[in-house]
């Protein structure tokens, strides 16, 4: 189905998806979720544990098909995969490359030349600070250099969308904040459409246009909310400003609700 | 480092030196055990006389050939059965079972079917490396990490591509640990082979020296079947080093 509306991207609407668990029994992950991306918008969504935003972002990434429901895309479908970026908690560097030839992958598996792809690699590992490390192996890099590699071998391609499914967990708090200025840093230079999934709404207000909050299972969107923080942001400066409190303090309530519930189930 | 390799020059030296004493004194019987000198003149007479050369020639020919064959049906074998499930669980218990005949017991049978040339050496010697590179080949590509490969698709490679850039580079340790088990059984498969019927090779020799009380000879052959295996494994070890330069140096000793 191709999109008329100006300006969105990615549109879904009830979407229904459900598991078989171990056990047998049906578990509802999704029902009746409505949503719609933005083009160049970074959207944040957030959930309690286990809501099913993965999932979610699984069906919209293209990695398996809902139950019901449909999916509509207003991007160029080549080479019978979409043109998508996808990164995930895991480490997921080729152990047997270097930084350089991990991060032009993308652009190797597209055919592009040698010295074409290695001119767009470059200025990325540039913009990340990775260039001293460009030829070394991922075994030498700490978690966040390697997060970074991982985060610009998605942008080196081009994509239309980038799906994030929780990256920064397992990290240290700094790092994880110089992560979040890289992500910024690179989100304003090349205004690629972001959706950032994760459990903390602090850094989902931190980095997001918009926040979508999901009901905790059979997940469904359950409130919208626009973060009018003023952009460019500082990661850690913009957490001590009224705005931010008072923008957490309202989603928050919204959030919580769901946690306690997800809790008792 | 300087400390250990002086350590073991001395032991060795030691071990040589005694059998050499022990000999000349006729403490040990030089008769059935040799003795170093004697082993050392034999060789000089072994390599003027050009017997040396050619022998050695015909066997590294049949183990070479071995690795070569063995190995690369090896790889072939192991990818297809760990790429494609119903192969593997059709043919995997049959191989595995096949396993379990000794195979050498069979280089007469092979003898008989390829001839006392050098194919039966040949086919003898690749059927132990095959073994050894298939299974480690297959266990390789059965463990390749599948968020690796869910990563590279969602890059946009094709399965083709998957298999190139993410399945084969990863097995390449498990590749190259079946091939050095393979280095020692090619040479058993050949000398072993040569011991059944042939008319040449170091094996041959072996054989025929042995027969003839000649144990200067027997001992010559198998110090050059020490250097062959020494001067394989050591190729083996600097490919290893180069093939395997993205791995952490998983050297914990402490010297």
């Amino acid at each position: 189905m191709v999109l008329t509306v100006d300006n969105i991207l990615l549109s879904v609407s009830d979407l229904n998806k459900s598991f078989k668990s171990s056990s047998g029994d049906t578990v509802e992950a999704l029902k009746n979720l409505n949503l719609e991306i933005k083009r160049q918008e970074f959207l944040a969504i957030v959930g309690p544990s286990g809501c099913g935003k993965s999932t979610l972002l699984n069906i919209l990434a293209g990695l398996y098909p809902p139950d019901s429901g449909t999916i509509a895309r207003d991007m160029a479908d080549g080479n019978g995969l979409r043109n998508i970026g996808h990164i995930s908690q895991a480490d997921t560097l080729l152990p047997w490359r270097t930084v350089v030839q991990n991060v032009e992958l993308g652009l190797e598996l597209r055919g592009v030349s040698k010295g074409r792809r290695r001119a767009v690699v470059e200025k990325l590992i540039e913009q990340v600070d990775l260039s001293q490390f460009k030829n070394n192996y991922p075994f030498e890099l700490s978690g966040g250099m390697k997060k970074r590699a991982i985060i610009i071998r998605a942008l080196a391609y081009d994509p239309d969308i980038i799906f994030m499914d929780e990256p920064f967990v397992g990290l240290d708090v700094q790092t994880r904040d110089l992560l979040e200025e890289d992500i910024l840093k690179l989100w304003h230079e090349t205004r690629k459409t972001i959706v950032f999934v994760t459990h903390d709404l602090a850094e989902a207000i931190t980095l997001a246009d918009r926040v979508i909050i999901m009901s905790s299972r059979p997940s469904t969107v359950k409130s919208e909310h626009t973060i009018h923080l003023p952009r460019p942001r500082s990661t850690v400066d913009i957490k001590f400003t009224e705005d931010f409190t008072e923008t957490y303090k309202k989603i928050w309530d919204d959030l919580s609700a769901e946690v306690k519930k997800s809790r008792s189930k | 480092m300087i400390k250990l390799y002086l350590l073991r020059t001395a032991l060795i030296f030691t071990v040589v030196f005694s059998w050499e004493i022990l000999a000349a004194g006729h403490y040990i019987d030089p008769f059935y055990v040799s003795q170093p000198s004697r082993i050392f003149n034999d060789l000089i007479a072994f390599y003027s006389s050009g017997d040396l050369v050619k022998h050695l020639a015909i066997t590294l020919k049949a183990a070479l050939w071995g690795l070569a064959i063995g190995g690369f049906v090896g790889v072939a074998i192991g990818f297809l059965l760990g790429r494609i499930k119903l192969l593997a669980d059709v043919l995997e218990p049959i191989v595995t079972a096949l396993y379990g005949i000794p195979k050498l017991a069979l280089a007469p049978i092979f003898i008989l079917w390829f001839g006392v040339g050098i194919e039966s050496k040949i086919f003898l010697s690749g059927l132990l490396v095959f073994y050894l590179v298939f299974f480690s080949t297959f266990s390789g590509v059965r463990s390749v990490d599948p968020q690796l490969i869910g990563a590279v698709r969602l890059l946009g490679a094709s399965r083709i591509q998957i298999l190139m850039k993410v399945i084969f580079p990863s097995s390449v340790p498990w590749i190259l640990a079946g091939v050095r088990g393979g280095i020692g059984a090619s040479l058993i498969g050949a000398i072993v082979g040569e011991y059944m019927g042939a008319s040449a090779g170091i094996g041959w020799m072996i054989m025929y020296a042995t027969s003839f009380f000649q144990t200067d000879r027997v001992m010559s052959c198998i110090f050059l079947l020490l250097l062959i295996g020494l001067t394989l494994n050591l190729l083996l070890k600097n490919a290893e080093q180069y093939l395997l330069r993205w791995r952490p140096n998983l050297d914990f000793s402490t010297n």
